[in-house]
């Protein structure tokens, strides 16, 4: 009678594989298979088949992948004969699985890369540079604007071709409680900034709404930039390519300093740390707080979710010079951030579409879309519909023609380092660590 | 004796009142949650807690048509039941054999499936891939219910084990001499024993198939086959979340676990009034 | 428990064992030998890995940053066993007694924290703590007691308490069942009995539901233990693992280290480091609930 026992298993084992593998079976007939090789040659037209994994949801609203739905209907129409097969993800989980791919060595045929996690990728020889693809269309190459491939070069190869092109850094402001507290217009001068700040506090506003929870809010969106105005970009390329800066220079820890200046000084809210970027917009849409420092993509947020009365009177601008700072005042930290690349074993006719793929998400007429979608594209636009903008975004575009980019912290820093700095800023915040010892902390991660 | 009384009665009274608060605490959020999928992003963004102020049904209906969240919800349900009824099998019987019998490597075998709940699953993520991306078991209609069986055992044998041991022996030996065999013994005897804890150990393996999210982001990759915890994802673009619809989703997808709780969460009392338990 | 009478033959056990171990191995057993190797090399992913032997392992011992999320997850763990484990059995026994009105409703509201996201437990506490609108200070403001009033989630000493109490408050009710469905094995007529001779309700819990869960408590302490050394989602979206590196526990780390800083040979490492340290805690809570002679 044991025995029984033992058969039924087996036949509960037996069952169970051949359910799972017909049922595998099954559903290979029914999708295509992502590497095409076994098919073709049916009678049908031969097409090429890619996988593109990227994080542009279907039910995001921002601009940028708006523009990108658009441009990929087109290109679908108009190569029938290149089967797209779209793997969309949200972004912090985009970020999770494009990382165990590549540890696994299985990157899908196109996807999305951020600057800091190039050199890795190039490492492990997941990647090709783009300087080939590029240098057969000076067309296309021409048409990127100058400085988007920074974020993804080492030497003097690219390993990513930008689609959007950010600043991370600007000052949104209330202009009402600008002058409710006697500032006319917005200070030209560091130490100015620093009385203002002190002006709004005193009447009970909140100077500056800062939800640093993700971490990456005051690396980006502030350091980047008052960084740059004291140490000067040298300074940074020189860390970038390890030409012998260190973090403990006198200028960068200056910087610190100031960004714990001003948290002393209570410029702001208590609880920095544990709300992020969207509560910090609330605080300001609540007409609590008279500035926030976000990147270009919060324009669309102001537009989509302040109160009438707070969009109409918010005003844009940067952070002013700094006294004796190695910086230029006009300098903004921004960045393409995201670009696309392919899997380094593409090849033949699979190459050329993954090609033509990228060129449809990155040229002239993309920009074109971008930019009256109100997202800054990585290519020059030409003739746009200028009516499409709203007033903030033709005020940010404004500002963007006169400045100069500098680089964003987070996105070409490799990303042990950038995870020290981001988690010592918010120590720094709360002064639970000082700007020198933070620095050697960077310093010995960069080493 | 009265004034005895009197403070017996006080006691009650407070006892009462702070479950009560305590109850409140423990179903304001989904209430919460439940209003706040009728709110538009503006309404969200301004005052997190306030009612909304003009209900929009629309969230669901997004959520639904561009969300796909009714593909992403059959799946989880089939891969779900499934996972479960394969946990509660094997768990069972693996519980038997550890809690009834005494062999060689029985302590072996209780401390690997001590391991499972033990070893953070992120660090097992790319080894996993690698192994079925090597046998093409990925991206497959069952593919999910590998992982969610095997770390779904452990907690169930845990729980059964110790269930199991409380049972008196007699009964089986009782069995065992009028001649039933094992298995007969086990459907027969000990299942509507253990009824109450299989109840439990079918809600909580259910809840966790039900959430996992790292294994199905990995191992899954078309559309078709996502569960719900990586549909959920497609809410958060690059810079915002769009958090009403979320919620909605998040309603739909919370909605099966509580009607799986209500249904078997009766079963757990039901030992008691029909008074099964004793030998 | 070893019963000669019923012990079945050998093959019959590892036939009834096999399917359950043999998933197990593929899915658990097999990936964590493979972690392992990847624990001793030098690792950022794809094909070029550098043997470094035990060398993530020594800088793991010196790694300050990792014993103090170990610490965290040390304060968590305990503060669970007395707060969830606790509560819950607290609860349960309150809800077979006839103190209590409304059991039926208690027993199923009590369960739904533990279905809830983590996205919307995150959102509900950070507004119970939050500073203007917060219901927390509110309270104390009601109650004259402002002096009291902290940054909750922003002051590095106290943060680790604050996240914890979520936590706790959402996993009363994953425990209240697993003591639910154990009182149902103990047989009515001993509350009968106790009724009888006049013990009340708390004797009754102490006498004898206690003894005669302890099978269970244990279980449930293992595996609020389990569960607690795992503790990343939750503490996530409240904190981000901040200030600082404040509320960091280890499964953070590990995952910080592995998928944020690409560190996946030290990220091994940490996890099987956070492995033994799991395996060590759950061996010395057996030792001191006394072991019981059947098991590991």
């Amino acid at each position: 009678m044991k025995s029984n026992v033992l058969k039924l298993w087996c036949l509960a084992l037996v069952v169970a594989m051949t359910f799972l593998t017909a049922c595998g079976t099954k559903n290979d007939d029914g999708s295509k298979t992502p590497h095409g090789e076994q098919e073709g040659g049916n009678g049908q037209e031969t097409s090429i088949e890619l996988n593109f994994m990227h994080f542009n949801v279907k039910e995001s609203s921002e601009g940028g992948t708006l523009a990108f739905y658009d441009a990929m209907e087109m290109f679908k129409d108009n190569n029938p004969n290149i089967e797209i097969e779209e793997e969309i993800l949200g972004h912090d989980a985009y970020e999770t699985k494009i990382k165990t791919l590549a540890a696994a060595n299985e990157l899908p045929d196109l996807f999305v890369i951020k600057g800091s996690m190039v050199s890795a990728f190039v490492e492990s020889g997941l990647i090709n540079p783009v300087n080939d693809i590029l240098e057969q269309a000076p067309a296309w190459k021409d048409g990127f604007m100058d400085g988007v491939f920074n974020d993804f070069k080492m030497g003097d190869n690219i390993y990513a071709l930008p689609y959007s092109n950010k600043s991370t850094h600007i000052i949104y402001y209330n202009e009402d409680i600008f002058e409710e507290c006697g500032i006319t217009s917005f200070p030209a001068s560091w130490e100015g900034f620093k009385d203002a700040v002190g002006k709004i506090r005193d009447k009970g506003y909140t100077p500056i709404a800062l939800g640093n929870k993700g971490k990456w809010v005051v690396g980006s969106c502030i350091l980047s930039t008052l960084g740059d105005r004291f140490t000067g970009t040298d300074w940074f390329m020189s860390i970038k390519d390890r030409k012998g800066a260190k973090f403990t220079e006198p200028e960068f820890v200056d910087a610190l300093a100031a960004v714990q200046e001003l948290a002393v000084m209570g410029a702001f809210n208590a609880d920095m740390n544990s709300i992020d970027n969207m509560q910090h917009k609330t605080l300001y849409y609540g007409g609590k707080a008279a500035m926030f420092f976000e990147g270009a993509w919060a324009i669309s947020s102001i537009s989509e979710e302040a109160p009438q009365e707070i969009a109409d009177v918010t005003k844009l601008a940067i952070l002013p010079a700094v006294e004796g700072g190695k910086g230029d005042a006009k300098a903004v930290s921004a960045g393409a951030g995201w670009g696309y690349n392919m899997n380094a074993e593409l090849q033949g006719e699979k190459k050329q579409a993954a090609v033509e793929v990228f060129k449809a998400l990155t040229d002239e007429k993309q920009a074109k879309i971008s930019m009256e979608y109100n997202a800054m594209p990585a290519s020059n636009p030409g003739e746009y519909d200028e009516s499409k903008l709203t007033p903030l975004f033709k005020q940010y575009a404004d500002i963007m023609a006169e400045a100069k980019s500098v680089p964003v912290y987070d996105v070409q820093l490799e990303p042990a380092v950038i995870e020290v700095m981001n988690s010592g800023l918010q120590e720094l915040l709360i002064q639970a660590t000082t700007p020198e010892e933070l620095a050697k902390k960077i310093q010995k991660e960069y080493e | 004796m009265k004034r005895r009384r009197l403070l017996g009665k006080t006691l009650e009274i407070l006892l009462n009142v702070m479950m009560l608060l305590f109850s409140f605490a423990c179903i304001f959020p989904l209430i919460w949650m439940t209003y706040s999928s009728l709110k538009t992003q503006k309404d969200f963004s301004l005052n997190i807690i306030s009612l909304p102020l003009a209900p929009q049904f629309n969230n669901y209906i997004e959520a639904i048509r561009t969300g796909k969240m009714h593909i992403f919800f059959l799946n989880s349900m089939f891969i779900g039941i499934i996972s479960v009824v394969f946990i509660i099998a094997i768990g069972f019987i693996t519980a038997y054999c550890l809690s009834r019998f005494n062999f060689r490597g029985r302590n072996l075998i209780y401390v690997l499936f001590l391991f499972g709940m033990l070893v953070p699953v992120h660090s097992l993520l790319v080894p996993v891939f690698v192994q079925f991306k090597w046998l093409g078991l990925l991206n497959k209609r069952l593919t999910l219910i590998l992982p969610y069986v095997a770390f779904g055992l452990p907690m169930a044998i845990f729980l059964l084990e110790s269930f199991i041991k409380t049972i008196p022996i007699e009964i089986e030996e009782a069995a065992c001499i009028d001649g039933s065999p094992i298995a007969v013994t086990l459907m027969k005897i000990i299942m509507p024993i253990c009824r109450p804890a299989m109840s439990t150990v079918l809600i909580l393996t259910f809840l966790h198939v039900w959430n996992e999210f790292p294994f199905a982001l990995i191992l899954i990759k078309s559309d078709y086959l996502k569960t719900l915890p990586v549909g959920l994802t497609n809410f958060s673009g690059q810079y915002s979340v769009d958090y009403p619809r979320l919620m909605a989703a998040l309603v739909i997808a919370t909605l099966p676990v509580i009607i799986v709780y209500l249904l078997f969460s009766k079963k757990i009392i039901q030992g008691m009034t029909a008074g099964a338990v004793k030998g | 428990m070893n019963h000669k009478l019923m012990r079945p033959k050998t093959e019959v056990l590892l036939g009834l064992l096999s399917p359950g171990l043999l998933i197990y191995c593929f899915i658990v057993v097999l990936p964590l030998f493979v972690s392992f190797r990847y624990s001793l090399f030098d690792w950022s992913g794809g094909i070029n890995m550098e043997f470094v032997g035990l060398g993530n392992y020594i800088d793991l011992v010196q790694d300050g940053d990792f014993w103090f999320s170990f610490k965290n997850n040390v304060m968590i763990i305990m503060l669970s066993i007395l707060g969830q484990v606790g509560i819950a059995f607290v609860v349960s026994a309150l809800l077979m007694s006839k103190l209590l009105k409304w059991r039926e409703f208690h027993r199923v509201v009590i369960f739904l924290p533990v279905v809830l996201s983590a996205v919307v437990i995150g959102f509900l506490w950070t507004i119970i703590y939050s500073k203007d609108m917060g219901l927390l200070n509110w309270i104390l403001k009601a109650l004259h007691l402002e002096s009291f009033i902290i940054p909750w989630l922003d002051d590095p000493r106290y943060v680790i308490y604050t996240v914890t109490i979520p936590l706790i408050w959402q996993y009363i009710g994953f425990y209240l069942i697993i003591f639910m469905a154990a009182m149902q094995s103990i047989p009515k007529d001993i509350f009968e009995v106790a009724d009888i001779d006049g013990a009340t309700g708390i004797k009754k819990a102490v006498y004898i539901t206690l003894p005669l869960l302890y099978d269970t408590l244990k279980v449930a302490i293992m595996l609020c233990i389990a569960g607690n050394m795992k503790v990343f989602d939750h503490i996530y979206v409240m904190t981000g693992g901040g200030p600082g590196k404040s509320s960091t526990v280890m499964a953070q780390y590990a995952y910080d280290n592995s998928f944020v800083m690409f560190k996946l040979g030290y990220g091994s490492a940490i996890s099987i480091g956070i492995l033994v340290l799991s395996l060590a805690l759950i061996l010395l809570s057996r030792k001191l609930m006394g072991g019981n002679k059947n098991e590991a």
